[in-house]
């Protein structure tokens, strides 16, 4: 008996101890935190095998860089790397989220989301303005406390939150720009229209069919167009300040007639015109980058260098699969798509942190139709690292939101909770 | 043993009522339902009024499509009110209640309440139903349950909730004989709102031009349901392209129809969404459509299913020029001349395009 016993305990270890295969390659994960930078303090990444096994992590700290060892399936991977950076990133990202319709929604709501936590919390949501629109929200220099947002629909208009103060003004301007001074607000005012195209893998084109720049003063309340950039001639949109406020960047574009049948020959250009700091433009604006087979959209300044988004026409790129970030010098007038930050799909809005040394933007790349947020370190040298996807609590919850993720901004600190003063604007 | 006397028959009663004359009704209930487990959908639950009757709700719901199912769980849910509140008027009341509503969080909601009061009561030793029923109260309660469940079944908004259950489900399910046996001639002079249906039955069995003539049709308006901004309006444009091939159209509609739903989704809406993105090869939605799909328990396994079998298909290859695409317009006369441009063609589109002519006096 003893003897059979003994047998039965050598097979036992046998089978235990061996059979761990090493494997040369990078575990397939999902979300691909393989290579990337994050910065200290993020939360934790939490990633699962692309193929749905069970895997086995543990992690290594090695000076900058954290060593994660995966197990799956008697497979052991080659250990990857996450860079860590000493570089410091605001701590929270607002963003809204939204069906992807678009022409229709049911909850919308602006969140926060503390970076190095899985903490979300709402800003505001539209059960303050009868389920009506809410969007394009706006921080003063990502000051929490100096924040724009519209809420459309009856009773509407823009939303101030200026410290402790909350105002509901009568504008339906769209596209907002906080001068750094704190006194303007430029805006764009947009008519814009939806068409749905048939059998086609953009499903859903957005265009403006007029749009103009206009200068709000806060000290005055007087919400006036900017000469030059008004009128049916040319569309313009996007305003964007330089950080010395002395200039206004803007995207403008010739208007063509039947827009949603020769969408394809609306291309917008980067534009600038001066601004003297007490509401007066230079009078003639002046093409900072153009390429006439191109469209410019979302142009956002940090020093010397302008990040927008470019796709092959409109001014709606989030439904352009070929939409790519780039990145325009200023000294050199040059631009070039930001390497490493872009995909076979689309990629689109964008926010630089108050340091200049992250960006977090909006990309479609994992599924083609479900906005995710993104977020790169900028090297000295202006390259990007290798982005990764906000991190969840769980990896799978970036499949399970069936909402996107829009209008991402840094800001640098929590945004207040205002929910009561601002349902009370509605309440009147 | 006469104490089981009520309760069952309240049972059985519900039972065989639902099964007859609510089927189709338990069955879009239990499509227009979600129940995930999921984050987001927990924080949207417990983020609104009294979740946790509507999460046990949306829980029963999904089982709903099941019409057997859905006859017994509501049957279950009254004859529990019953016991735990010893009173068949509020049973009785409740179930009429819940077949004029559909409202079963409600219902659920009373039974936590009658349940909560039962247990208080048992602990405080407060002896409640003890005593035997008299015959003639139990007599009482019988009429009332059997008056109940006449009423039920004789009730016209029952029968109207349930007609429309019954020819939106059978139009998903392209059973075209039965939304014709259903919307019969006469009875589309009752329920004008729900004659594009009937076209598009004609439509698909290709008698359109031959049938719409039974037909109470006044006019092109009568053939779809453009510019109908409901839940029923979206849902029925969704199924309509469908029919004709424009799947992107399909999608749209779906989602502006899920937007009239509490969490801008269902389990109808992701069930549809997987249908239409395989049309459209665009398999990265139908594996993700699929994985939220397998959160909820009832069709966690068909989700697995779906997954399996389309795990593997890569996405059709983009247009490399969209900006050529047709695009929709506000006229569905036109559109369909849009869709045939668009290569997609079809006898459906062809014969359709006939009948609005006709009706606009185009074709004499």
């Amino acid at each position: 008996m003893w003897k059979y016993a003994g047998v039965l305990l050598v097979l036992l270890t046998a089978s235990c101890g061996g059979g761990t295969e090493m494997c040369p390659e990078y575990p397939d994960i999902f979300p691909d935190y393989v290579g990337v930078t994050v910065p200290y303090g993020t939360a934790p990444l939490r990633f699962r095998m692309s193929d749905g096994n069970r895997a086995s992590v543990s992690i290594r700290s090695v000076a900058d860089t954290l060593w994660y060892e995966v197990s799956s399936r008697r497979v052991k991977y080659r250990p990857f790397p996450v860079y860590l950076s000493g570089d410091a990133i605001d701590p929270y990202i607002v963003y809204r989220l939204i069906e992807p319709g678009y022409e229709s929604w049911h909850d919308i709501e602006i969140r926060q989301r503390e970076i190095s936590s899985f903490r979300e919390r709402t800003v505001v949501s539209n059960s303050v303005n009868a389920k009506g629109c809410i969007n394009c929200h706006h921080f003063a220099g990502g000051d929490p406390s100096r924040m724009i947002f519209h809420a459309r629909g009856a009773g509407g208009g823009t939303v101030f939150l200026d410290g402790e103060k909350a105002s509901l003004l009568p504008i339906s301007a769209t596209y907002p720009a906080w001068h750094p001074g704190g006194r303007y607000v430029a805006f764009s005012s947009n008519t814009t229209r939806q068409c749905f195209t048939i059998d086609s893998s953009q499903p859903v084109e957005v265009y403006d069919t007029e749009s103009d720049i206009v200068l709000l003063d806060l000290e005055t309340g007087s919400l006036t167009p900017v000469p030059a950039l008004t009128g049916p001639d040319i569309l313009e949109t996007f305003p964007a300040w330089s950080e010395d406020g002395g200039t206004l960047y803007y995207c403008a574009a010739d208007n063509v007639e039947d827009i949603a049948d020769n969408r394809g020959e609306v291309h917008y250009r980067l534009m600038s015109i001066s601004f003297d700091g007490k509401g007066i433009f230079s009078e003639e604006p002046c093409t900072v980058w153009q390429d006439d087979s191109s469209s410019v959209s979302f142009p956002r300044v940090k020093g010397d260098r302008i990040m927008f988004t470019k796709s092959s026409y409109g001014t709606f790129p989030i439904w352009h699969r070929e939409a790519d970030l780039w990145i325009l010098d200023t000294s050199t007038g040059t631009a070039a798509p930001a390497e490493g930050l872009n995909s076979d799909d689309t990629e689109s809005y964008h926010s630089w942190s108050s340091n200049g040394r992250w960006i977090v933007f909006s990309s479609r790349r994992l599924d083609g139709r479900y906005t995710r947020l993104y977020i790169s370190h900028c090297n000295p040298d202006g390259t990007f690292t290798k982005p990764f996807l906000l991190p969840q609590r769980k990896a799978e919850h970036n499949t399970l939101r069936l909402k996107s993720y829009n209008i991402p901004e840094f800001v640098t600190s929590p945004v207040p909770d205002r929910r009561k003063s601002i349902s009370k604007l509605f309440d009147r | 043993m006469k104490k089981f006397i009520l309760p069952s028959m309240m049972f059985v009663m519900a039972f065989i009522v639902g099964l007859l004359f609510q089927s189709h009704t338990f069955v879009q209930q239990g499509h227009l339902s979600l129940f995930l487990l999921a984050p987001d959908y927990f924080r949207e639950v417990f983020g609104s009024p009294f979740p946790l009757s509507y999460l046990l709700s949306q829980f029963l719901l999904q089982f709903y499509d099941i019409p057997v199912a859905g006859a017994a769980m509501t049957a279950l849910l009254i004859t529990a009110v019953y016991c735990l509140s010893r009173s068949m008027t509020l049973a009785c009341a409740l179930w009429i209640y819940l077949s004029l509503s559909g409202n079963i969080q409600a219902v659920v909601a009373l039974a936590f309440v009658a349940a909560a009061v039962r247990l208080v009561l048992w602990t405080a030793k407060v002896h409640i139903g003890k005593r035997p029923t008299p015959s003639w109260a139990m007599a009482g309660s019988a009429v009332l349950v059997v008056c109940s469940a006449v009423f039920i079944c004789l009730s016209p908004s029952v029968r109207n909730r349930e007609i429309r259950a019954a020819v939106e489900e059978d139009a998903r399910q392209h059973r075209w004989e039965a939304v014709l046996e259903t919307l019969s001639p006469r009875r589309a002079e009752e329920y004008r709102d729900l004659l594009p249906y009937a076209m598009l039955a004609l439509n698909a069995e290709g008698h359109l031009m031959s049938g719409m003539s039974a037909y109470p049709v006044k006019g092109p308006e009568d053939l779809d349901m453009e510019g109908v901004r409901t839940r029923e309006g979206y849902y029925f444009s969704s199924l309509l392209s469908e029919c004709l091939g424009d799947y992107n159209g399909a999608v749209h509609y779906i989602f502006q129809s899920s937007c009239h739903l509490r969490h801008g989704t269902s389990l109808l809406t992701l069930m549809q969404l997987i249908r239409y993105n395989i049309e459209n090869e665009n398999y990265t939605l139908v594996r993700k459509y699929a994985s939220v799909l397998s959160h909820n328990p009832r069709n966690h396994s068909r989700a697995r299913k779906i997954m399996e079998v389309y795990g593997r298909k890569e996405d059709r290859v983009p247009d490399a020029d969209c900006s050529v695409a047709e695009i929709v317009t506000n006229d569905p006369m036109v559109n369909l001349g849009l869709i045939h441009k668009a290569g997609i063609t079809s006898d459906m589109a062809a014969e359709r395009l006939a009948a609005y002519m006709f009706l606009q006096g185009n074709i004499l």
